[in-house]
């Protein structure tokens, strides 16, 4: 089944997960990643896209995932949106299936192939940074709802839009980013992305370049207000080991822009140019500046105020 | 084309006298110059020697500028790239930072010995300055070292490296290596460059209508003596 991915307005995107998404749910709901980036960043200019397949919405507090998740499912089916399938996952799950076999609870608007939602929750303890699945039994069918890594990150402080749901600081989702890949491993993602086969750290790490270089355009010195709210971020959601992590914020960044991983360089760029950045590609210069001004304004800061 | 060292303490001694003349501080003997310029009194001597016409000696030796040696300033101008040492920076990435947000890092950071010069300078002692806009950054750092730290570079904008020969620089600096430092500390703490950097500076930048309402505006009204 094709995953390929659309060029999409986040504001239309948006507005149509708030109008389905139940009143009562809307404070537990947080929508992270390229849909929320490209409304926070050109949401107000309809002529801008970016090309995404799945809006991430991701639930929280923890406590609340599990009801909010199956109102939000089940009032999203009521409203004709209907499971997005895959080869792996044609149909969604029964009280049967093992939990290790469960889809994850994507859903598509009707009338639409082209993107999903999909839910996600926050791990349940500052410790618990695996990926984890938790069974999310709804009448439309069981899904599973996933929490990995630095996903709490992604909802400190996010930012009301007008539509009265809220989206994920680009600060935040780049942190987590950031965290999430200390180093550039093997793992590829899943799918083709702009036909070619892409290391998930490129993909994530070019991601935080793309949130670096919108932010600039928007503010050329934003950039230094962000290791401050990095710092009070780790520090509320991680107290015990805030300045390790800090610390691991920079080694991934800094590998990609080594001479020596051109070709991961290259990838990151590739990403860019084909998601986030659709609308206004960047070229390779300018990515590895933002890189190196992301450097200078943020990472090397909250190096300091760790070691401070 | 290589310029004779010797001439460069000249120079040095003719910005000297011209820093002092704008400030009207009044005549100088030659020992004081000769440590201004870090060099040695025959050096100084011949400098006088060469600037005799423009120059009021007084009954004590001491001396001072009676008007802006416009043909020494002139020759000085026309052989500015190779007397003043200058370090060009172009941004490499297609989307630079403003002047603006330069200096307001700079302020921040507040690296030793880096003054402020070009258009700002110019600007800040005459906010009259016909100029819209700021067109690049001019710095400058006083520095006897061959190896200036330029490290703060990397804190303003990583995007700035060297520029090529015909590239538009965005950020330049130029290295002051006579002892006495005429740049001056405003009470925010930011260094400026004294008015002959600026002044120079402006010439650089082909800003020639500027410089000249610069000059005239820096010009003592009434004869000093």
């Amino acid at each position: 089944m094709s995953q390929s991915n659309q060029l999409i307005s986040p504001r239309a995107a948006l507005a149509q997960v708030a109008a389905a998404i139940p009143g009562e749910c809307r404070e537990n709901l947080v929508v992270i990643g390229s849909l929320a980036a490209g409304c926070y960043f050109f949401g107000d200019n309809p002529s801008l896209q970016v090309r995404t397949k799945d809006a991430d919405c991701l639930l929280s507090p923890r406590i609340r995932a599990i009801p909010a998740g199956i109102a939000v499912t089940e009032r999203l089916f009521a409203a004709d949106w209907t499971f997005h399938p895959t080869e792996e996952f044609p149909a969604p799950g029964t009280a049967d299936t093992p939990d290790k076999d469960l889809p994850v609870a994507r859903l598509q608007p009707p009338g639409s192939q082209g993107w999903f939602i999909e839910l996600l929750t926050v791990p349940e303890s500052p410790e618990d940074l695996g990926q984890r699945y938790i069974r999310l039994p709804t009448a439309n069918g069981h899904f599973s709802l996933c929490s990995f890594g630095f996903l709490s990150l992604a909802d400190y402080q996010p930012v009301t839009t007008e539509f009265g749901i809220a989206i994920a600081r680009p600060e935040m989702m780049a942190l987590a980013n950031l965290l999430h890949h200390p180093a550039i491993g093997p793992q590829t993602m899943s799918g083709l992305i702009g036909g070619r086969r892409i290391k998930r750290s490129n993909k994530d790490l070019g991601r935080v370049l793309a949130l670096a270089l919108l932010a600039e355009r928007k503010n050329e010195d934003t950039l230094l207000t962000w290791a401050r709210l990095w710092a009070d971020a780790l520090q509320v959601r991680f107290p015990a080991r805030w300045q390790e992590l800090a610390l691991q914020a920079g080694p991934g960044v800094r590998q990609l822009l080594k001479q020596d991983h051109e070709e991961d360089f290259d990838e990151a760029l590739h990403t860019c140019a084909y998601g986030l950045l659709a609308s206004q590609p960047p070229t390779p210069a300018l990515l590895r500046v933002v890189g190196e001004r992301l450097l200078a304004d943020a990472i090397e800061p909250l190096e300091q105020l760790a070691q401070a | 084309m290589h310029h004779p060292r010797s001439s460069t303490p000249f120079y040095d001694i003719l910005r000297i006298l011209i820093n002092q003349w704008i400030k009207r501080a009044g005549p100088l003997t030659s020992r004081w110059l000769g440590e201004a310029a870090g060099c040695t009194y025959p050096t100084v001597a011949s400098a006088l020697e060469k600037l005799e016409r423009y120059l009021i000696r007084h009954s004590d030796r001491r001396v001072e500028l009676k008007v802006f040696p416009k043909d020494e300033w002139f020759r000085l101008v026309a052989n500015a790239d190779k007397v003043r040492r200058t370090l060009r920076f172009a941004d490499h990435s297609g989307q630079p930072r403003s002047v603006e947000s330069l200096v307001s890092r700079l302020h921040k950071l507040h690296p030793e010995g880096i003054a402020i010069a070009g258009v700002l300078g110019a600007r800040r002692l005459y906010p009259g300055l016909d100029l819209i806009g700021t067109p690049r950054l001019d710095l400058t750092v006083h520095c006897r070292a061959r190896q200036p730290d330029i490290g703060f570079l990397r804190q303003l904008d990583p995007a700035l490296k060297p520029a090529g020969r015909e590239e538009p620089a965005r950020l330049v600096i130029h290295l002051l290596g006579y002892p006495h430092c005429f740049s001056e500390t405003d009470a925010d703490g930011s260094l400026w460059a004294d008015p002959v950097e600026c002044l120079l500076d402006l010439h650089e930048m082909r800003l020639e209508s500027q410089a000249l309402e610069f000059l005239q505006a820096l010009t003592p009204k009434a004869a000093t003596r």
